[in-house]
């Protein structure tokens, strides 16, 4: 008689085997002593190692873990500012060039009717004109050998193009701490 | 209030929530501890390894797979990391480990009989070669298939068959 493989009864214990290889194993089982001999050690195995008992920790590990943790970065203080500035930002951009934009729609659509009024806009971006020629004509006192102060033309555009410079620079750096922490 | 689900702590955890991974490892420390232990025999070891899972799982959290559940993936993992530890230091069987087993209230001499009997299985355990012990982790106490085995250790279905029954094999003898 052809004895079973360690294979085969291993897969059966395991329950790896089709069913109608089970059957015919179990066949063989039925007239051989010597193959369930060994099978029954290898049942036994399986049965020690079911009655392990879990062990418990003898103290709590979380508090150790989670100081082990890397810790988020914390950005700087004048980063954080940079979402809220920008949105500001974006909103007076808006004000400024809603009101242009609605012109020059309404000049090239002659007859149409938008059925809104821009007048809380014009109003807004006079109200920001206003205060731009109360700036550029404010001048700072003059000083013993200092000439003072005229805000221009040139001023507000290079003050918006610092803004957009550090646009940039946050919304970097606010990227490159997105990906370090969340890689 | 109900208690949140592993899968609601995972995705605050994920955000960056270390109270929400503090209470993943609250409820899976003993779990993860128990592979160790296991694999190690070795009580202050595997408290080590423990904390060495956790840190792991936190870098991976990320590509868990939030349909499937928690609990086999860490133990997973955990056997992972255990397997790492054991061929990097090579172990030697480990000598009796003398720190008691949780027994619910037994008597003297059941307790006497338990500590024996779980210490002689984690003797023979600790005896093996690593990947023999491996297999038999994940088989037998991460309830893995074959092939469910041979994906995780990115081997070939014969190499688990062969590592799992000789593992076995071996047990068994050293169990008489």
């Amino acid at each position: 008689m052809k004895h079973l493989t360690d294979d085969a009864i291993n897969e059966y214990l395991d329950h790896e085997l089709a069913e109608f290889d089970r059957s015919s194993l179990e066949l063989h089982l039925a007239e051989c002593a010597e193959c369930t001999s060994h099978l029954e050690v290898l049942q036994e195995v399986f049965a020690q190692l079911s009655k392990l008992p879990e062990a418990s920790l003898s103290h709590d590990l979380s508090s150790g873990i989670l100081r082990s943790l890397p810790q988020p970065h914390a950005l700087p203080p004048l980063i954080r500012l940079a979402a809220p500035f920008q949105a500001v930002l974006a909103l007076l951009g808006l004000a400024i060039t809603i009101p242009y934009a609605y012109e020059k729609i309404a000049s090239s659509m002659t007859g149409i009717e938008f059925g809104f009024s821009l007048q809380p806009w014009f109003d807004l971006q006079m109200m920001g004109l206003n205060w731009w020629i109360v700036i550029k004509d404010f001048h700072l006192p003059a000083l013993p050998g200092f000439t003072g102060f005229e805000f221009s033309d040139q001023i507000l555009y290079l003050g918006l193009l610092a803004c957009s410079i550090a646009w940039f620079i946050g919304n970097g750096m606010l990227l490159k701490d997105t990906r370090r922490n969340h890689p | 209030m109900a208690s949140p689900s592993d899968r609601d702590l995972i995705l605050r955890a994920r955000r960056g929530e270390m109270e929400a991974f503090g209470e993943l490892v609250l409820r899976f420390q003993n779990r993860v501890f128990n592979v160790c232990y296991r694999m190690t025999n070795e009580r202050r070891q595997a408290e080590d390894l423990t904390q060495e899972t956790f840190l792991r799982i936190h870098s991976r959290l990320d590509t868990f797979n939030l349909e499937r559940p928690f609990g086999p993936w860490i133990g997973r993992v955990a056997a992972n990391v255990c397997l790492n530890y054991l061929e990097s230091v090579k172990l030697k069987p480990s000598e009796l480990d003398e720190e008691r087993d949780a027994d619910e209230n037994p008597s003297p001499e059941t307790a006497y009989e338990n500590k024996e009997h779980s210490n002689r299985i984690r003797i023979a355990l600790a005896s093996l070669p690593a990947r023999y012990r491996l297999v038999i982790e994940l088989r037998h106490f991460q309830e893995m298939s074959y092939s469910e085995i041979a994906a995780n250790l990115g081997i070939q279905l014969s190499d688990v068959k062969s590592d799992l029954f000789r593992g076995r094999k071996m047990l068994a003898e050293k169990l008489k």
